[in-house]
């Protein structure tokens, strides 16, 4: 019988073996699947039993905080739609956006449990809150961009060129984080397309603001230097087509500086048309054109075509910064911070630290170069260029007494209706501060439009700093 | 050992915040003072007993409890209540079961008894969730399946004892395999029907497995013979079968079992929910009190494993299913040294019973086969389960305390 007795609780062991490895498959190899499904709407409690971490300006001003309501916690966005381009939204229902999505897991508290003893509380069911984020964000600044820029479309970014700390970043028309869940289908079946975040994800056309690129390439490939004279006619005729100025201006002969400085397309289609598409495309994606550009939330990639699929027209209007190339006002920042900043594009962020509950800092931002388009020598020369257009161009709007201020205008001719107004600039031009770029859609020319509302942010940052 | 295991039991309950501490500590002293009684009385009435098996079941049952108190606290109260109860069972089985082999002189009686027992609820019991399987005596509703079974067993293991020579001796062969004579064979196709009698009126699946596995088990360990085995597994097979067919409850149990996804908010619920829970339990689990395994209907009582996985992780679920294995082996161990064959087959019987049961809800609860809803041992919420597995534990003690003595 002994074994028979033997044999049964082998058979038994096997059994129960059995048991573990289903029990393993379960929670390791189906676990993600089963999670996944619809049906499970764990997930969903176990986010709200957890206080989610704060989202802190420059200025202390708490965007996002999570207040407790019954058993759990609801978001609740003290600046609402002001600060919603930044702070994204979080819904159980419909997800998330901006920082509430690229920092989940820090503001829940799932990473950057460095101590064992919060661990072990959250084990216990304790109260521990997850990471405060502190941004670079200026609420005072956010709140200023937004008004300026009232109720018409458009973005706008205001950055330190020196570290890519970003002190503002409006779109308009906006979205109160606070009544996500009521408003979801309103907001996405908006035509205005309040959920997109116009000023990382938004494409537009550059219009003449590209013509800082333009400028860069031929002063890198020394195909010209500011003092070049050229012909100016209202319009001139390239490969069976024709570029013009705008309303149809001619300027007779003037020098590069002078171009550049009343923005005369006629001058940059030749430049344009002497760099060549590569060259110029090349140029483009140096400055950040065609790249994904690391940020702290979601931002497109602007586009620039390929020198293979343009003829020369093309080539021309691209130099000019019409046709099918497309950039997120972010990427029209950058790519002027390269001048503010010595030829060097900073990673531009918006989180300067992540703080654990209890003090311990978890991450402190440290500015990294993020791209080197040009030498520090062409930067400066494109800075003298940059002060021209405001001082005595299309950008005196934005003039700021006592100040030099650097910019470069640009009006988008866009299909139908009033043409996207651009304005990129920076101050002071010899230490820059503060850069802008602002986009208004179909708001017009852009000296007009959108110079002043760069002025007035740079005005504020610098009135700030002193 | 024993008290190692109550004080870690008794800590992880006093750390169990949800709950007013006071109530935590009341109830963690109660199952630490029954602990210690039993443990005393062990010692005291049979010192030679098995010395696993004790500190197995304390951490079993004090585990079980302190999830049915994260889970439903009142019923903590009413379980705590049912430990102590199960305390003076073992102490009145020490006591007057301690020479257990007259037990064999009654073991007609003790199958009559069982039978009646078992069917006892199809006339007078209470239904609920579809099944009869309680009776009402005086308030406090009982399972009587829960006692029928460890009737069974000594009956088993009498009867068992005394014909194994004759069933093991194979007089006729019919198709090439050697049977014994069919009035041997009586016994056997009695707790056939026997099992499938609880299928067919009591509409219970698990209880009906858990006999007539019971019963292969001990016959094939009394004779020796796996023809039994073979047949009887066809003929569980063949009727089981036939169940699907006939019965609507039978077919939506394992048509759930085999995709609880064609309904998962209706019949499919609670072993999708069952699934749920264990799969966000990962290595470590969320934590004790940190899930929601209340979503699970009837948690506390078929579910109570799916809980312990989703909270305690695969951890924890691990330590559990490998206390119940140890406690099997040291059941059968017992079987092992037990120096009379009435012994021996009881333990195995007891063992094997202790092992169809909770491999068949662990395994059910993890959708491994389908769900029978019967209890997991000590630790599921349920008055008549603890009692009889208290009672379970004792017999064990008893017979190995006799095995080592020789």
């Amino acid at each position: 019988m002994s074994k028979r007795i033997g044999r049964l609780a082998a058979i038994i062991t096997a059994t129960f073996v059995l048991l573990v490895a289903n029990l393993t498959y379960l929670q390791f190899i189906a676990a993600s699947e089963l999670t996944a499904k619809p049906e499970n709407v764990r997930p969903i409690l176990y986010e709200q039993k957890f206080r989610r971490g704060d989202i802190i300006s420059a200025d202390n001003k708490v965007l996002a905080t999570s207040k407790k309501v019954a058993d759990s916690y609801k978001r609740y966005y003290a600046e609402g739609s002001v600060a919603a381009p930044v702070t994204g939204f979080y819904s159980t229902k419909y997800g998330r956006s901006g920082l509430e999505l690229t920092f989940d897991e820090q503001l829940s508290g799932q990473s950057y449990l460095s101590s064992v003893d919060a661990y072990i509380k959250r084990l216990l069911g304790k109260d521990v809150p997850g990471n405060n984020l502190y941004l670079s964000i200026n609420m005072d600044i956010q709140r200023l961009a937004d008004k300026l820029l009232g109720d018409r479309k458009g973005a706008v970014i205001a950055l330190n060129p020196k570290t890519g700390a970003v002190i503002a970043l409006v779109s308009k028309p906006s979205y109160n984080p606070n009544d996500i869940d009521n408003n979801w289908s309103i907001l996405v079946k908006s035509p205005d397309g309040p959920m997109l975040n116009r000023a990382t994800q938004g494409k537009f056309t550059p219009g003449s603001s590209f013509k800082i690129i333009t400028a860069a390439a031929a002063l890198e490939n020394s195909i010209l230097t500011t003092d070049t004279v050229f012909d100016a006619p209202a319009n001139i005729k390239i490969y069976g087509g024709k570029v013009t100025n705008y309303e149809k201006k001619g300027f007779g002969k003037i020098t590069f500086a002078d171009a550049f400085a009343r923005s005369v397309n006629t001058v940059f289609a030749q430049v344009g048309k002497s760099l060549g598409g590569g060259k110029l495309v090349d140029a483009a994606e140096n400055f950040g054109f065609g790249r994904k550009t690391p940020f702290d939330i979601p931002a497109g990639i602007s586009h620039i075509p390929r020198p293979s699929d343009m003829d020369e027209l093309e080539v021309a209007w691209m130099a000019v910064g019409q046709g099918r190339i497309q950039a997120t006002p972010l990427t029209m920042a950058l790519a002027c911070s390269a001048i503010a900043n010595n030829g060097k594009i900073m990673r531009p962020y918006l989180v300067e630290k992540i703080q654990e509950p209890n003090g311990n800092v978890a991450f402190q931002r440290e500015p990294r170069v993020w791209l080197s388009p040009i030498k520090p020598e062409t930067a400066q020369v494109l800075r003298g260029l940059m002060e021209k257009v405001v001082d005595e161009g299309t950008g005196k709007a934005a003039k700021i007494p006592g100040v030099r201020v650097a910019g470069k205008t640009g009006t988008a001719e866009v299909g139908n209706g009033e043409p996207h107004a651009w304005f990129v600039g920076f101050a002071p031009a010899e230490d820059p501060q503060v850069l802008v770029a602002a986009v208004v859609e179909n708001g017009g020319t852009g000296g007009r439009t959108a110079a002043p509302i760069a002025r007035e942010i740079m005005m504020r940052v610098l009135g700030a700093g002193q | 050992m024993v008290l190692a295991l109550v004080f870690i039991g008794f800590y992880l309950l006093s750390q169990t915040i949800l709950q007013p501490i006071a109530d935590s500590l009341r109830i963690a002293g109660l199952l630490t003072a029954a602990i210690l009684i039993i443990h005393v009385a062990n010692r005291y009435f049979v010192p030679e007993a098995d010395p696993v098996l004790l500190p197995l079941a304390a951490f079993l049952s004090g585990l079980g409890l302190i999830v049915i108190w994260r889970l439903k606290p009142d019923l903590a109260v009413a379980q705590s209540v049912w430990i102590i109860a199960g305390t003076v069972a073992i102490l009145l089985s020490f006591v007057l079961l301690r020479r257990y082999q007259s037990i064999k002189d009654y073991k007609y009686s003790l199958a009559v008894l069982g039978i009646i027992l078992l069917f006892a609820p199809i006339f007078i019991g209470v239904e609920r969730g579809g099944a009869r399987l309680w009776l009402n005596i005086g308030g406090i509703s009982f399972q009587p399946a829960e006692m029928a079974k460890i009737l069974f067993v000594f009956f088993l293991a009498a009867y068992l004892e005394e014909k194994r020579e004759l069933l093991a001796i194979s007089t006729k062969r019919i198709y090439g395999i050697w049977l014994p004579e069919l009035k041997h064979l009586g016994p056997l196709v009695v707790m056939w029907l026997i099992s499938l009698l609880i299928l067919v009126l009591e509409r219970d699946l698990g209880t009906s497995l858990l006999f007539f596995g019971l019963f292969l088990a001990m016959l094939y360990v009394a004779t020796g013979r796996p023809v039994y085995v073979t047949l009887g597994t066809f003929l569980f097979i063949a009727s089981a079968a036939a169940c699907y067919f006939l019965f609507s409850h039978v077919q939506t149990r394992v048509d759930i079992w085999l995709d609880p996804w064609i309904d998962p908010s209706g019949k499919g619920y609670q072993i999708v929910q069952s699934l749920f829970a264990i799969a966000s339990g990962g290595l470590t689990g969320v934590g004790l009190g940190l899930g929601y395994p209340t979503l699970i209907p009837a948690v506390q009582t078929d579910f109570i494993f799916s809980s312990i996985a989703e909270e305690l992780g695969l951890l924890g679920g691990f330590a559990v299913i490998l206390a119940f294995l140890l406690f099997i082996l040291r059941g059968l161990k017992t079987a092992l040294l037990a120096k009379d064959d009435f012994g021996r087959l009881a333990a195995v019987g007891l063992s094997s019973v202790f092992a169809l049961q909770s491999f068949s809800i662990i395994g059910g609860t993890t959708k491994l086969i389908p769900l029978t809803g019967v209890t997991l041992p000590y630790m599921s919420y349920g008055g008549s389960s603890i009692l009889m597995n208290f009672i379970l534990l004792a017999l064990l003690l008893i017979i190995s305390a006799k095995g080592a003595d020789r």
